[in-house]
């Protein structure tokens, strides 16, 4: 019971090494084994929950998982995320099990400004990513909802509710 | 302890710009939270008080000789914003630069300036080509790729970028109620405005397929993803402009997630009642 087994090491190492800044582990909960390569970036005070077999690789350009306060960033079983991508949560923000987000990804629950006035940050509206997703450099503005398996190709701008098995170009 | 902190970075942000725009002519309490990268220093502008955020890719500024690149005050810059100059590209006062923005004046064919005005608002991974002009107080949608003119107070989505005026995008700060004395220009049935919505869906992000995806008139335009909300506005936009009507944008777009083809059909049709 208090051996520590390969896979605890290395959700230590994961947390230790990996997920920056090293101190805020405490509000990264890792479910399983995690594979990480290259650099990863988890600013911000909000949560952060990353479910088992789930791949960050972050390279050649490193991943950016921002959750602010109040905010927290689920990412469900066997999700594999690519560089360069970011995702941003001032609420929520769920990738469904198995779902795959390309390289250069941006997800955003919260446009940061008003079209009138641009002090003024509009509500946030959460993100979910339905499970078997497929996202290549794509951008994700609050209210996107993906259904299970849809697809969003490169280039591609999504602000609404995607069906099941759809596909956005 | 945290306000010590902030302190401590808005120092340390102060110094690091001086470091990493040395050598430029730049006014006083830049800010800079990450790296920029900078070269050809001597043609470089950055007006006071403008900030550069921090994040996974680095700022990049360049300069070409004997070029010019000028940065308005009060100007944010998010990170990964690339800005490359082989004549000319000025930028106004107040814009807000987005992550992964990139701006150039050379495409490798020509070389045209660029000039951004005041209160330019560009989202993530906005293009901006060369020989294109922004007005005062416009924004670009995130992934938009702009190349041309973009008139004032408009927002420009897509690519090639389209533009549409700001105040068909933002919420009306009063009711906008029927205008008085302007009689209907087409007297439209309810069998007209249907096929001027399909019509429209059609063209605009269906292709063909609009007129089997709506099963009835009582199917919700939000929830089948037939529709976005910028879309919603433009078909507003769109059925004001063709029939001549003023609809209730606050009532269309106070509930735009119940908001079916029966709705508009009975706002163009109703309106159009009320005044005959």
């Amino acid at each position: 019971m208090w051996q520590l087994s390969g896979v605890t090491a290395r959700r230590i190492a994961v947390r230790l090494f990996h997920l920056r800044p090293l101190f805020a582990g405490w509000r990264v909960k890792l479910e399983g084994d995690v594979f990480v390569k290259g650099k990863n970036w988890t600013p911000g005070p909000g949560r952060l929950y990353i479910g088992r077999g789930v791949r960050l690789i972050g390279e050649p350009a490193p991943i950016e998982l921002r959750a602010h306060e109040e905010g927290g960033i689920w990412i469900e079983d066997g999700v594999l995320i690519e560089g360069g991508t970011s995702i941003e949560a001032t609420r929520s923000v769920r990738v469904g099990a198995r779902s795959r987000i390309g390289p250069f990804c941006k997800i955003l629950d919260n446009h940061f400004h008003a079209v009138g006035d641009r002090r003024q940050p509009p509500e946030s509206v959460p993100i979910v990513i339905g499970e078997d997703s497929l996202l290549g450099r794509a951008i994700l503005l609050p209210g996107a909802e993906m259904g299970a398996g849809a697809r969003v190709g490169p280039a591609g701008v999504l602000s609404f509710h995607l069906r099941a098995g759809a596909e956005l170009a | 302890m945290s306000g010590l902190a902030d302190k401590v970075a808005a120092a340390l942000s102060l110094a690091r710009a001086r470091l990493q725009l040395r050598g430029t002519k730049h006014g006083a309490r830049v800010r800079c939270h990450g790296r920029i990268l900078v070269h050809g220093r001597a043609g470089i502008e950055v007006g006071s008080r403008t900030t550069f955020l921090a994040g996974i890719f680095p700022t990049e500024l360049r300069c070409e000789n004997g070029a010019e690149l000028v940065i308005g005050p009060n100007s944010t810059f998010n990170y990964g914003v690339s800005i490359v100059a082989r004549r000319s590209i000025r930028i106004g006062a107040r814009c807000i630069f987005g992550s992964l923005v990139h701006i150039r004046d050379d495409d490798g064919r020509r070389i045209a300036p660029v000039s951004l005005a005041d209160g330019v608002w560009l989202a993530h991974r906005a293009i901006i080509e060369p020989g294109s002009t922004i007005g005062e107080g416009s924004v670009v949608a995130a992934g938009a790729v702009v190349s041309g003119t973009v008139p004032p107070r408009s927002m420009a989505v897509g690519n090639p970028a389209r533009c549409m005026p700001l105040e068909a995008v933002e919420p009306p700060q009063a009711p906008i109620t029927q205008r008085d004395g302007e009689p209907a220009a087409v007297r439209a049935s309810r069998d007209e405005v249907r096929a001027a919505i399909i019509e429209w869906l059609d063209d605009t992000r269906h292709f063909g397929e609009a007129a089997s995806l709506i099963t009835s008139d009582f199917v919700s335009l939000r929830r089948n993803g037939l529709l976005d909300s910028l879309g919603l506005v433009q078909l507003v936009v769109m059925l004001e402009e063709r029939f001549g009507v003023s609809l209730d944008r606050d009532l269309l777009l106070a509930n735009p997630e119940g908001q079916s083809l029966n709705t508009f059909l009975d706002l163009v049709a109703g309106t159009k009642e009320a005044r005959s």
